[in-house]
């Protein structure tokens, strides 16, 4: 009688497969549900997190000990740096990064960046990554080359809940 | 906006008052009103033995379903009444037994509405000698303003006749209405160009288009259909003369539809009949066509039957047949079924332009009488063929292909989404997506349990809000039923790839019968409070296919075990 329903993310491109489980969790009020981060940190991965996997694992965080200048980069607590608008009829809530974030320039080896991923701890190894966005082709990122996501009206992170 | 002040003795139109009854004729009559203006009528039997004419496009609107509105919402076109259902709280009694109609509009054009929504009539609609004036009558052209009618009941009783009269071919929507006549009653009477005259058979036809006059979320009704066993002729639409009509999503409890062909006239011209359901009671004897097509051309498809008729192997038909004098095909233009345009006095043949039958259910078979034929006259498939003949615009002639694709459902000028949807409420998107970021301020608050409860209209996948909840006012037994507190009754499926986590109801959900009032359910919504009028709807399911269910007094929502609510966090 009644049909399946989405909560909808982009595949490729919104929660991670563990905070798919977590926030059903937190949705139907079941214990184990999604921790809200104190802060936002945004990290670098060499591969793609995959529509399927929808995994940290699978996309591998980049690493001090081949980027000697990788650190995760703060957003700011308690969702400071998004900027949250309000539900649009038909498109949902749009949530976009405030503030330009810079990556320190690449050390020691150039690096592929394959995703971004949006953890819960400063790291650089650890934590949680809640969301994410692949990028369809991995660029190459030369030593001395920083990452760069822009904000304000052309936001490096875009996502939409719907 | 003119509100009407009821002193509760308005009679209806001019000449029938004092001023200071402030009557809608009075309205009319002595107010600067324009189009696009709304007269809204106040809550009240009114027995009104003068009619009214009117001659703007405005919006002649009740005040809602009972009590007082607070059941139902108008304006965001809650379904109609079933019988039994939420009665409307504006009710127009008409007495005039004479040839006039309670209201009548003769359409300009002015680029607005005209719209009655919301009103009972009741009372014998004219004196059952037939076709004529009834409760409303509009009147118009194909190029002046349409006209929409929702949320209203037109009730004969077990009286014959007509209770709204379309002529002109004027477009125009009728929706969640109720009709209810005798044996023998043409309900709606669409008398398009009148008797003689081909006009109607002339212009292009452009199938599912706005061109048709649209019935859809209605029902028709026989009175007493659950123990008749003739229906006769009892219609809830006769369409005449050129007329062209849509009637879909529409339950026809022991009527049918009809395009007449009328010997020595000209038939109707094009239908589009689909999604209808007729309730058969059992031990028929009479009359069991749910489509009586005896002139014009159209398509026909996804017909079902339901009601203990079936059980007992009754069916119904579409059925087929000419009007036309003898000898068949000797009228200018033909009757068909499956006649084309009429051009510069040439007449396509009677088959011309085939009737096209597909994928109606068990017990809805075709059928004709000679000399229409199938595979001739009319077509009869499974599925929608890929190609059609069509002749039905001068550019067509002798005739061309086409693939047929219905007009926007629900209708545009019915405001209501044509996408329904399912998830977070547009309330959850917002604050998941706080939670998400750690926003404390507005984050999502895990409900305590969830409760799941009943809605009479939907969401929508636009607005995602806004559904109207069932009230124990007007279902003494409805409550919103726990599934169980700290997410039990829930059954979470792990991370898949490709498809995400799967949540789906663990045990049977059953709520009461409804008591009191039949009602309407159109969504489902899980909130965080099981207390009527409070808390936070988390998460819905509109009804696919903007459909919604009448549920009967007695009668219970159920939702099966594990396949009664299936959602994906993907």
């Amino acid at each position: 009688m009644l049909r399946r329903s989405f909560l909808a993310f982009a595949a490729g491109n919104g929660l991670t497969a563990q905070t798919d489980g977590s926030i059903t969790n937190t949705l139907i009020g079941k214990a184990g549900g999604y921790t809200s981060p104190t802060n936002n940190w945004v990290g670098c991965f060499t591969g793609n997190f995959t529509a399927a996997a929808k995994s940290a694992a699978t996309a591998v965080e980049w690493l001090v000990a081949n980027d000697g200048a990788y650190a995760r980069q703060a957003m700011g607590a308690s969702g400071a740096g998004w900027t949250v608008n309000a539900y649009l009829s038909g498109t949902g809530v749009v949530w976009t990064n405030t503030n330009t974030i810079t990556q320190p320039a690449v050390t020691l080896n150039a690096q592929t960046l394959g995703a971004i991923g949006l953890m819960d701890s400063v790291g650089p190894t650890g934590g949680n990554a809640n969301f994410f966005i692949d990028v369809a082709s991995p660029l190459s990122v030369a030593v001395g080359v920083n990452v760069i996501l822009s904000g304000g009206g052309s936001p490096g992170l875009t996502f939409t809940t719907y | 906006m003119a509100n009407w002040i009821s002193n509760g003795a308005d009679t209806g139109g001019s000449g029938a008052y004092s001023p200071g009854s402030q009557s809608v004729g009075y309205i009319l009559a002595n107010y600067a009103v324009a189009n696009g203006d709304t007269i809204t009528l106040p809550t009240g039997t009114f027995n009104w033995s003068t009619g009214i004419s009117c001659s703007k496009s405005i919006t002649i609107a009740g005040s809602g379903y009972a009590p007082n509105g607070s059941v139902g919402n108008v304006a965001a076109g809650t379904p109609s009444a079933t019988p039994g259902a939420p009665s409307l709280a504006t009710v127009i009694n008409w007495i005039n037994t004479g040839a006039v109609n309670a209201i009548a509009c003769t359409a300009p054009t002015t680029g607005n509405l005209f719209r009655l929504s919301g009103i009972s009539f009741t009372g014998i609609a004219q004196n059952s000698s037939g076709p004529g004036p009834g409760y409303l009558g509009l009147s118009g052209s194909p190029t002046t303003d349409r006209f929409r009618v929702d949320n209203c009941r037109f009730d004969m009783t077990s009286f014959y006749g007509t209770m709204v009269f379309l002529s002109g071919n004027q477009r125009g929507l009728i929706d969640h209405c109720t009709f209810q006549g005798g044996v023998a009653c043409e309900m709606i009477h669409n008398s398009a160009n009148g008797a003689g005259n081909t006009a109607g058979w002339q212009d292009d036809i452009i199938p599912g288009s706005v061109q048709c006059v649209y019935i859809e979320d209605c029902i028709g009704q026989l009175w007493n259909y659950t123990t008749q066993t003739n229906k006769g002729a009892t219609a809830l639409i006769q369409n005449y003369y050129g007329a062209r009509t849509c009637v879909r999503y529409t339950l026809l409890n022991f009527c049918h539809l009809d395009v007449h062909g009328t010997p020595g006239s000209v038939g109707g011209r094009w239908f589009e009949f689909y999604c209808n359901q007729l309730y058969l009671p059992s031990g028929i004897t009479g009359n069991q066509t749910i489509y009586q097509l005896r002139g014009g051309s159209g398509i026909v498809f996804n017909t079902t039957v339901t009601g203990p008729g079936t059980s007992l192997g009754d069916t119904t038909s579409v059925y087929l047949f000419t009007d036309e004098n003898p000898p068949y095909g000797s009228t200018n233009p033909p009757y068909g079924p499956g006649a084309g345009i009429f051009s510069g006095g040439a007449t396509q043949g009677p088959a011309s332009s085939p009737v096209y039958v597909w994928g109606n259910g068990t017990g809805v078979n075709a059928a004709s009488t000679a000399p229409i034929a199938v595979n001739s006259n009319y077509f009869v498939s499974t599925t929608q063929p890929g190609s059609m003949t069509i002749s039905e615009k001068a550019s067509q002639i002798p005739a061309t292909t086409y693939s047929y694709s219905p007009y926007t459902y629900p209708h545009p000028d019915t405001g209501l989404s044509s996408t329904p949807g399912t998830g977070l409420t547009a309330q959850t998107d917002l604050s998941i997506t706080k939670t998400l970021i750690g926003v404390t301020s507005g984050a999502y608050s895990p409900p305590g349990n969830n409760w799941v409860g009943l809605f009479s209209t939907q969401f929508s996948n636009a607005a995602k809000a806004g559904a109207v909840e069932w009230l124990s006012s007007s279902d003494t037994t409805y409550v919103r039923q726990g599934m169980g507190a700290s997410g039990a009754g829930w059954t979470i499926s792990a991370y898949s790839s490709g498809v995400g986590v799967t949540f789906k109801n663990t045990n049977l959900i059953l709520f009461p019968g409804v008591a009191s009032n039949a009602q309407t359910l159109y969504s489902l919504g899980f909130l965080d409070s099981g207390t009527l009028g409070s808390g936070n709807i988390n998460f819905f399911i509109d009804m696919g296919n903007n459909g919604q269910l009448s549920v009967s007094i007695g009668v219970s929502v159920w939702l099966p075990a594990l396949t009664g609510a299936v959602f994906t966090t993907n």
